[in-house]
């Protein structure tokens, strides 16, 4: 036996752990790299793989697809699948490091371990995935927060606008019923008796924490435009007929 | 002699490791379901995530201790830390963001139902205030008579609104039909309004709910919440 083999640095083992580690780290870098989350079919069913199990990313799906059930006026449901992922993606954190860490003691002051164990032995390659697990995530998480970060960020700048332009929508829908109304009401009540031809925005109307509204008569119709308040430049146009019905929509600015 | 030595020394740590595992899975299994039962994971996950943190706490502590030379323990004790503080950071993050998300698909869905009651509770009392004043100045009909020929045998409380789909839990009560005055009330079974504490006429708290006041003078909107 040479002598750079007799070193513990170098033993079968360690070299064979090291074959491992970097077998798995590729592994895991190509399966990173091909997209989150990444689904493959086993048997014909479809598996979700990597960030599926990360606990927050369970509890956060948990929590939008409460939201998506709100949205259609269902009640929310918890489902079986998602509180064992997350129970199962908590674990990992306890099994993992747990192999490392005792593994990594046990190597550091056993210094003839490395020459004593089999390199095919359950315990090396429980160790060897562990030990991947950790440092893959180790030098993910803060690709992740960083990354998280930017989607929380251009969400909620895209977001706003929109939120925006609804608000601005249902206050023009009342424009809408006030104009509807000024059509059939008689002279001596306000209203236009059948025409819409002196119809003026009320001045609750005319303003609110969204816009600035300014309407003109335009062919027997109420041509309404909204400038907002919030986005600069930002503005909206439709054109009501004597029924409140509203036509021709034109989003300007960041309502587009 | 020297063999068995180690492997008794193999089985002793493989003994350690499997009661930290076992210890580690009992703990956090155990605080995830005794937190919250509600629809939210977040409770569980975060009960679930401390234990995670404390059980590293003492597990880093027990693996380092002597004789793990001291650069060792500060380099993975560092590592550690930074590891946790960056996941504990990303998990509150997401927390904030999906529940941002969440909210604002309730606030999407408010204004759209909003905008659908407004024009669901406005469309029939814009036709009865139309009907009402063709008959000019001698009227022999009153609001509610009119409004009671559109919709044969309303009464006080009947839900007059038809949904239009499958999920579509949103209703138009007629609160009140006096002759002069006619009040119809929109709601949303699982909307909620601006309100928490707000209490719907259905009998649910904090849900979405308008409303239209029809006079002989026009329609007056409220938003109760």
């Amino acid at each position: 036996m040479s002598q750079t083999t007799d070193t513990p640095e170098f033993a079968r083992g360690f070299l064979w752990q090291v074959v491992l580690l970097c077998i798995i780290a590729l592994g895991l870098v190509f399966l990173l790299s091909s997209g989150f989350p990444l689904n493959i079919q086993v048997f014909g069913s479809r598996v979700e793989t990597t960030t599926a199990l990360l606990p927050w990313i369970v509890a956060g799906g948990q929590t939008i697809a409460n939201g998506l059930s709100d949205f259609s006026g269902e009640q929310p449901v918890i489902l079986a699948v998602a509180k064992a992922k997350a129970i199962v993606g908590l674990l990992l954190f306890v099994v993992g490091p747990t192999v490392v860490f005792l593994g990594l003691r046990r190597r550091s002051i056993g210094e003839n371990l490395w020459q004593q164990l089999q390199p095919w032995h359950i315990s090396h390659v429980l160790f060897g995935l562990c030990t991947a697990f950790v440092l893959v995530f180790a030098c993910a998480i803060p690709y992740m927060a960083i990354r998280g970060e930017e989607v929380r960020h251009s969400l909620r700048e895209a977001q706003a606008p929109q939120n925006s332009r609804d608000r601005i929508i249902n206050e023009m829908n009342l424009i809408s019923i006030d104009a509807a109304q000024f059509f059939v009401l008689p002279e001596e009540l306000g209203g236009g008796n059948r025409t819409l031809l002196s119809y003026q925005l009320r001045p609750e109307l005319a303003e609110s924490a969204e816009a600035m509204y300014t309407s003109r008569i335009e062919a027997a119709n109420i041509h309404v435009r909204a400038v907002s308040r919030r986005y600069a430049d930002s503005w909206v146009e439709v054109t009501i007929d004597s029924a409140g019905r509203m036509n021709g929509w034109i989003f300007g600015g960041k309502f587009h | 002699m020297e063999k068995e030595t180690i492997t008794f020394e193999i089985k002793r740590e493989v003994s350690i490791t499997l009661v930290w595992i076992v210890a580690g899975m009992i703990i956090v299994t155990s605080t995830f379901l005794i937190a919250s039962q509600s629809v939210d994971l977040w409770a569980s996950v975060n009960a679930g995530g401390i234990a995670v943190i404390l059980y590293l706490i003492a597990l880093v502590g027990y693996s380092l201790r002597k004789p793990v030379p001291r650069k060792t323990r500060i380099a993975v004790v560092t590592a550690t830390v930074v590891v946790l503080v960056i996941t504990v950071f990303a998990c509150v993050r997401m927390e904030d963001q999906t529940r941002w998300q969440a909210g604002m698909l309730s606030d999407i869905r408010a204004t759209i139902g909003r905008g659908i009651m407004r024009s669901e509770m406005s469309k029939p009392l814009l036709v009865t205030l139309d009907q009402y004043h063709r008959q000019g100045r001698n009227k022999k009909s009153s609001l509610a008579d009119v409004f009671k020929k559109m919709h044969s045998g309303v009464v006080v409380g009947v839900n007059i609104y038809q949904p239009k789909w499958k999920g579509d839990s949103m209703s138009v009560v007629v609160e009140t039909l006096n002759p002069d005055r006619i009040v119809l009330v929109s709601q949303e079974v699982y909307v909620k309004g601006k309100e928490p504490q707000f209490r719907n006429l259905n009998g649910r708290v904090g849900m979405v709910q308008e409303r239209f006041i029809l006079t002989k003078r026009g329609l007056e909107h409220v938003s109760d919440n």
